[in-house]
Formats: structure tokens, C-alpha cells, sequence
């Protein structure tokens, strides 16, 4: 079974983190070995979905004055204010997944492992779509408001949000685990805040889990798919991000997508 | 008019010079709800083979590819505020572009019988 390289980035800000996770897309190629990334966010960040338009929902101008920057991502879905969290990328072919080309079948087996994490956190957790009365739909611009066929669910509330890229013959997918309930502040972030969602998400910490952030990624690590091994970024990699970090990921790219 | 498809799930009519394309309706089942369609600009070339835009669903957004290499000479604008034609009718009102092909090579293209055979392949 083929190894994946472990990337452990540590806590970057939110620019390097999504030059990053694009950079490590940009150079996967055929043959390459599959990629997890673990890694934080070091200030909190926004980040939001490749096509959303932030004027309809968010307060640019407030995380401007409390230097939150904001950062476009390369998949799809809601706005996630990333803060106190712990954050997974994958690069890998559908093939190292053992999945059909399908957003929903590479959803199952990745979010598998992150059931396996929380299980391993003695907690049950569930895919929504196994949980009894759990109620689907609705496009949300908030991630953690969403309710996705994949999302997981402990105790009846919706822990963290996924997001997937597919290319031709390529799955991204990356994800965040909120270590600590950041949603009074990312709601204060909105122009208006959805209906119950203090009620309806939960943290690590509101759940009993009061490790360290080390003690958690090694636990992500030893939860995963398959083997891996540590590694470091190639030089292709830092030299791609560099150049994202120079064209694309600043202050203001968000804007981005706006005018449409 | 014949129709062709991709393995990575996109079709193109073509009439004479003239093809338009769009993402077959097993595409769209799999993305589920689609919520928005990046288009590109009329006059933009397409390279076989090449992303030109991406479709983003609740589930993922993922790259479209083009069948056939060309000039696009109109796109589909609806998609830009009616995003979920493509879920409604990802053959026929949910076309993406139309384009002035330049390049006639088939390599790559199944015919629908081709396309229906490969699709059985993959459940």
C-alpha cells in the first residue's frame, strides 16, 4: 500500500496556508506520492469559498479594523473563521483513496479517518447522513451552518467543515476542526448571523478534550488512511507558494469574483 | 448534430464548425446541487484537454475540461444567476459554451453508446 508523505507545516498565516495547499495541487503530478498536510492558523483568519461573493454576508470592514485577514480558497463551499482549530489538506489521485471519480465516495473514505479521530478522542461521532433526524439542504454562506451528507456530528451538533477540489485526475480536500467554539466571534464577522448556530456546532473542548495541539496532530496522524512518513516541502513546492504568495494570495485578492 | 462525451464527464454537440458544451447529467448527479458556474469570456481559445472554468457544487468545485479546442463565441449567462439549470438539464439548457472548433482531432471523444458503456463501468 503506498505511503503518504506527512507535511507538518505548523501554524502559518492564512495566506501561506491556502498558497500552500494550492501549491501542493499545482506540483501533484502523475506518479507523485499522495499528500496529508497538517497544519494552524497563526493570526485567526477568514477564509471563503472559491466563488462567494463576501458583500452578501460578511463585514469586510470589521475584520479589516480587527486585523482578520481574508483569504479566498481554492474549493468551494461556505466562510470558516479559522481560530484555535486544527486543519488537514490531501492531495492524492482516486486511485490512493481506493474511491471512484466521486465527490461523495472520497468524502466517506477521507472523513472516514476523521471519524476514526474522534473515536480515538473516545467520543461517537457520525456522518450527518447516519445521524437519526438530521436535517440536509440549504446553501449557507457560513460553513459550520451548512448541512452536508459528510458532515460529522457528535452529540447532535455539527463539528467542523469540509471542502473538495477535484482536477482531472486529482482529489483536494481540506478541512478544519475547531479545538475551541470560535462561532460567537466569526458570527460577530457576519452582516447576519444564521439562525441557532451556537446551538447547533460544537469544539473538541466543548466536547470534554482538553489536549495539546501536538498530542492532537499526532492523533490525526496516527487515525489516518494509510502509512506515512514524515517529509518536507520540495523545492518546487516552496517556490510555487512563493510565487502565489507574490501574485495571488494578498491582502485584497479576495475582491476578487466580487464584481460578478 | 452528433454528441460526444469525455471521460471526465463533459459533451460536445457538434453542427458543422460549431460545438457547444456542457457537463453530462451523470456529472451533475455526482456534484449534486450546483451552485455556481464559472464561465469564460467569448473569444477565450479552449485547448483540448484544458480546464476553461469550473462548476462548484454543495459537494466540490471541480474543473472542467475541453473536449475539443476552439474559439468560444457565446456562453450561457443564465448560469451566472441560474446555476442549478445545470442540475435541471445538464444536456441541453445547462450548456456552458459554444465555440468555432479549430481543431477536428477525435482522440478522446466516446460516442454515447461509448459513454453509456464506460458509465457502467464505474458503479
Amino acid at each position: 500500500m503506498t505511503k503518504w508523505r506527512l507535511i507538518d507545516t505548523g501554524f502559518l498565516n492564512g495566506y501561506e496556508n491556502m498558497a500552500l495547499d494550492e501549491a501542493l495541487l499545482i506540483n501533484f503530478k502523475e506518479g507523485s506520492s499522495p499528500v496529508l498536510r497538517l497544519y494552524g492558523w497563526e493570526p485567526a483568519a477568514v477564509s471563503i469559498g472559491r466563488f462567494q461573493k463576501i458583500s452578501d454576508f460578511l463585514n469586510a470592514a470589521e475584520c479589516t479594523a480587527r486585523n482578520i485577514p481574508i483569504v479566498r480558497r481554492i474549493t468551494g463551499g461556505g466562510m470558516i473563521y479559522h481560530h484555535k482549530e486544527l486543519t488537514y489538506s490531501i492531495v492524492a489521485t482516486p486511485e490512493h483513496l481506493g474511491v471512484s471519480k466521486k465527490p461523495a465516495d472520497a468524502y466517506r473514505k477521507i472523513c472516514g479517518f476523521l471519524l476514526e479521530f474522534y473515536r480515538r478522542l473516545w467520543m461517537e461521532a457520525d456522518f450527518a447522513m447516519d445521524t437519526k433526524g438530521w436535517q440536509f439542504g440549504g446553501r449557507e454562506n457560513f460553513c459550520f451552518a451548512a448541512n452536508e451528507q459528510y458532515d460529522i456530528v457528535i452529540n447532535g451538533k455539527k463539528i467542523g467543515g469540509n471542502a473538495q477540489r477535484w482536477l482531472k485526475n486529482a482529489v483536494f480536500q481540506h478541512g478544519s476542526i475547531p479545538v475551541e467554539n470560535c462561532i460567537e466571534q466569526a458570527s460577530s464577522l457576519l452582516i447576519s448571523k444564521p439562525d441557532n448556530i451556537l446551538e447547533s456546532s460544537t469544539s473538541l473542548k466543548e466536547q470534554g478534550v482538553d489536549e495539546t495541539y501536538r498530542y492532537l496532530f499526532t492523533l490525526m496522524k496516527d487515525s489516518f488512511l494509510a502509512k506515512t512518513y514524515d517529509d518536507a516541502l520540495t523545492d518546487a513546492e516552496k517556490a510555487t507558494m512563493n510565487e502565489l504568495l507574490e501574485t495571488k494570495y494578498k491582502p485584497d485578492s479576495w475582491k476578487n469574483y466580487e464584481d460578478q | 448534430m452528433k454528441i460526444f462525451y469525455t471521460k471526465e464527464h463533459e459533451w460536445v454537440k457538434i453542427e458543422g464548425t460549431t460545438g457547444t458544451i456542457g457537463i453530462s447529467v451523470y456529472a451533475a448527479e455526482q456534484l449534486g446541487d450546483i451552485t455556481y458556474v464559472e464561465v469564460p469570456d467569448v473569444g477565450e481559445d479552449l485547448v483540448k484537454g484544458e480546464t476553461f472554468c469550473s462548476v462548484e457544487s454543495v459537494k466540490a468545485a471541480s474543473d472542467i475540461y475541453a473536449p475539443v479546442s476552439g474559439v468560444v463565441t457565446a456562453t450561457n449567462d443564465e448560469l451566472m444567476e441560474t446555476p442549478e439549470i445545470v442540475n435541471e438539464s445538464a444536456e441541453d439548457e445547462g450548456w456552458i459554451v459554444t465555440l468555432e472548433i479549430t481543431d477536428t482531432d477525435r482522440e478522446g471523444l466516446l460516442t454515447a453508446e461509448e459513454y453509456d458503456a464506460y458509465l457502467e463501468t464505474l458503479d
